[in-house]
């Protein structure tokens, strides 16, 4: 349980107060978690066994929560890692990953602030239906989908993602950079699929 | 002698674009202090790029936040869950 390891000061609650503090801090992020889970798997019945592997976790070790703490970023570590030791060895449609994709962009991940651009303009944004921005979300390599649902959906601040990723600071920034450029180019390409003229942005605007 | 039309007239190219990019990411993500923030609004009056990539990153983050289908949990889950954790 490495993902719990960070609490210095053990608690030692009574089987009431496991139930109070499940009931209290816990239970009051489900959907944040069942919306990560499924984000992650793209399957619902992967995301309910993400979710209830997550909070049968949560409780067994509750004791290395302190009350007051940070509940939702706890449990979201435990999930994250969840995903990455179990359940992604065993889920029966393992995560499409365009191989490609993930050798350029981890070869260029400390290199982030390389100078690119994507020409998409605000209204082809705009102009896009939730699906299609689902859609381009999910076919981002999961580490970069990981950080924008974090930090976009979710509203962590980057200290709360480096401890729920367990990686720097300074890693959280270029990844979620990183990630930004290959989102761009996924939404540019569903626009100019759709028809909108992405790049006809000129400076005279 | 600079005219006003020239003196509003924005740089249509930043020699600092991935700098600025990176302080774009800061500000749209809340983790700026409020004195890059000031450098930074200073610095969009006068470039072009640097304003329409505020913009554009500005919008897609919101765009994630509120166009993404946000899915209910099952109270099959949530029963699930409770009748475990109560048997533990």
């Amino acid at each position: 349980m490495d993902e719990l390891e960070e609490i210095k000061i053990p608690q030692t609650y009574s089987d009431l107060e496991k139930h109070r503090v499940f009931d209290k801090e816990f239970m009051p992020h489900i959907d944040s978690m069942y919306n990560f889970a499924f984000r992650l798997t793209n399957d619902e019945d992967d995301a309910n066994d993400l979710v209830q592997d997550t909070y049968l976790k949560a409780f067994r070790f509750i004791n290395s929560f302190s009350q007051g703490t940070n509940a939702k970023a706890w449990l979201f570590r435990i999930l994250k890692n969840s995903f990455i030791n179990d359940f992604r060895k065993k889920s029966k449609e393992p995560a499409k990953v365009d191989y490609q994709d993930v050798e350029t962009t981890y070869n260029s991940e400390e290199d982030a602030e390389t100078n690119q651009t994507v020409d998409l303009r605000v209204e082809s944004v705009q102009d896009l239906i939730g699906d299609e921005i689902a859609n381009a979300l999910n076919a981002l390599p999961v580490d970069f989908r990981t950080v924008i649902i974090l930090c976009d959906v979710e509203g962590f601040t980057y200290e709360e993602m480096a401890k729920i990723l367990d990686i720097p600071i300074g890693t959280v920034r270029s990844r979620l950079h990183r990630a930004r450029m290959l989102l761009k180019e996924k939404l540019q390409s569903y626009a100019k699929s759709l028809g909108y003229n992405v790049n006809a942005d000129s400076m005279a605007d | 002698m600079v005219s006003e039309a020239e003196k509003i007239q924005k740089k249509t190219s930043c020699e600092h674009q991935a700098e600025c990019m990176k302080m774009v990411q800061l500000i749209v993500d809340g983790q700026a202090s409020d004195e890059q923030i000031n450098q930074f609004k200073l610095n969009m009056d006068t470039c072009l790029p640097c304003e329409k990539g505020y913009e554009l990153e500005k919008c897609i983050k919101e765009t994630m936040q509120l166009r993404l289908e946000k899915k209910c949990v099952p109270s099959s889950l949530i029963d699930c869950i409770k009748q475990k954790i109560s048997t533990l």
